[in-house]
């Protein structure tokens, strides 16, 4: 039977209850989804209306605790779950607002269709019967992309977030110096689904790393023989230390708020693989932190 | 998220138990071991056509809808709602999950008679081959 995050910590009786609970809401919600006309309905549309009514729970259980649910009928508890799902969409909705006035459109053609897209979302999203769905297609990538555990509503929340968070650090930089580094990346990148994030963050964690200009995000010739220098004596752990601790002074260095600089922190620690790569083949560093002088 | 929906038989059974008593003065009766082979075949055709279904089922419905038709006899009266029960879940899943069981239940009940009591022949067609089939006897097509 169906599990949902507020019955792993419930001991088994509770369990036990709570899927009846579960079954007599599915009952509820299928009977409402068919007017009452249809006493069966699509395997895959059962899915859907219970994984809905798993994530709607879960949202509701944030303002109640499980025992409270668990003996509420089931019509009031479905109702305040849509209640509680509105009011998140409609939050969401102001982010999404914000997040329309993300910086660099005019460099991704994903991410315009993906914003254009989102706007779908707000018309075609039931939080009713299908709040677990994300009717609207998301071709953006995001640097560290939103967690599978996230589902519906919750979900998109998360992906403007990040996307928000992206764009405020971006903003940070010359608008000059992060084009440059785009071309540089991906001479396609408006056309390929390419973050557009990514490539500015790392130029200026390599930057932070050898003291360069972050006016330029151009770590230079020089800078990138000095980063040799810095991180061929560094075992593994050390280099992923120096990452985290570029990731922290450059958070610092542009005043990042506290989500933006966990952000930023988590974008140096990925960049471990690819400094390990070229240490270890002795390739060059054009691709991760490219110069320009 | 995984999940397996068993239906509970023993909700059906008490339900098919039920319509005896309306269907008695048709001649119609299902003994309980039979009962129990439709609440079996049941979950089997649930599982065939890739449909859930919470509660009693569609049986109870179909014997009302379906018992006073002259073609349904004793003799094989468990066998021909099993077949009827597997063309209403297929049927259904061509129409969608928001047509009204109903209105299929009433478009079978029309072909069935027409079919002179053959599930055979309702098993051989489509949903809209069998809507064609009942229009065109209603508009005397036929």
């Amino acid at each position: 039977m169906a599990q949902t995050d507020l019955m792993v910590s419930l001991p088994e009786y509770d369990r036990q209850a709570w899927q009846m609970k579960l079954w007599e809401l599915l009952r509820l919600q299928t009977e409402r989804y068919t007017s009452g006309q249809s006493t069966s309905v699509r395997s895959d549309t059962a899915q859907m209306l219970l994984r809905s009514i798993c994530f709607s729970l879960e949202q509701l259980h944030q303002a109640q605790p499980e025992r409270d649910l668990l003996r509420k009928p089931s019509d009031i508890v479905l109702r305040e779950a849509a209640e509680v799902i509105r009011r998140q969409t409609a939050r969401t909705r102001l982010q999404y607002r914000r997040a329309c006035g993300c910086l660099y459109q005019e460099e991704s053609l994903s991410l315009r269709d993906t914003l254009r897209g989102i706007g779908g979302f707000f018309h075609d999203y039931d939080p009713r019967f299908f709040a677990a769905e994300v009717p609207c297609d998301i071709d953006y990538q995001l640097a560290h992309p939103v967690p599978d555990s996230l589902v519906g509503v919750a979900w998109l929340r998360d992906y403007l977030d990040r996307l928000l968070t992206e764009d405020t650090i971006l903003r940070r930089f010359p608008p000059e110096a992060v084009r440059r580094v785009l071309a540089s990346s991906s001479p396609d990148h408006r056309e390929l689904l390419v973050n557009l994030y990514e490539p500015a963050a790392d130029a200026a964690l390599g930057v932070t790393m050898t003291e360069g200009s972050l006016f330029t995000l151009d770590i230079t010739a020089a800078g990138q023989e000095a980063l040799t220098a810095l991180l061929i004596p560094l075992t593994p752990a050390g280099r992923r230390l120096a990452l985290e601790r570029a990731g922290e002074t450059l958070a610092r260095r542009l005043e990042l708020p506290a989500g933006a600089a966990a952000y930023l922190r988590e974008t140096a620690l990925a960049l471990a693989p690819r400094l390990d790569a070229v240490l270890d083949s002795g390739g060059d560093w054009q691709a991760v932190f490219p110069a320009f002088t | 998220m995984e999940f397996y929906i068993v239906p509970q038989p023993r909700e059906t059974m008490q339900a098919l138990a039920e319509t005896n008593r309306k269907t008695a003065r048709y001649g119609l009766t299902l003994m309980p071991e039979q009962m129990a082979a439709l609440a079996e075949s049941r979950t089997q055709a649930l599982l065939d056509t890739g449909r859930v279904e919470l509660g009693a089922g569609i049986l109870p419905r179909l014997i009302e809808v379906f018992c006073d038709s002259p073609h349904l006899h004793q003799t094989d009266y468990a066998e021909t709602l099993e077949a009827l029960q597997t063309v209403f879940y297929r049927c259904k899943n061509e129409a969608g999950d928001l047509t009204p069981d109903g209105y299929l239940l009433r478009l079978l009940r029309r072909a069935f008679d027409k079919a002179g009591g053959s599930t055979d022949y309702l098993e051989g067609l489509s949903l809209a081959e069998l809507a064609q089939w009942v229009r065109e006897e209603k508009h005397g097509t036929d």
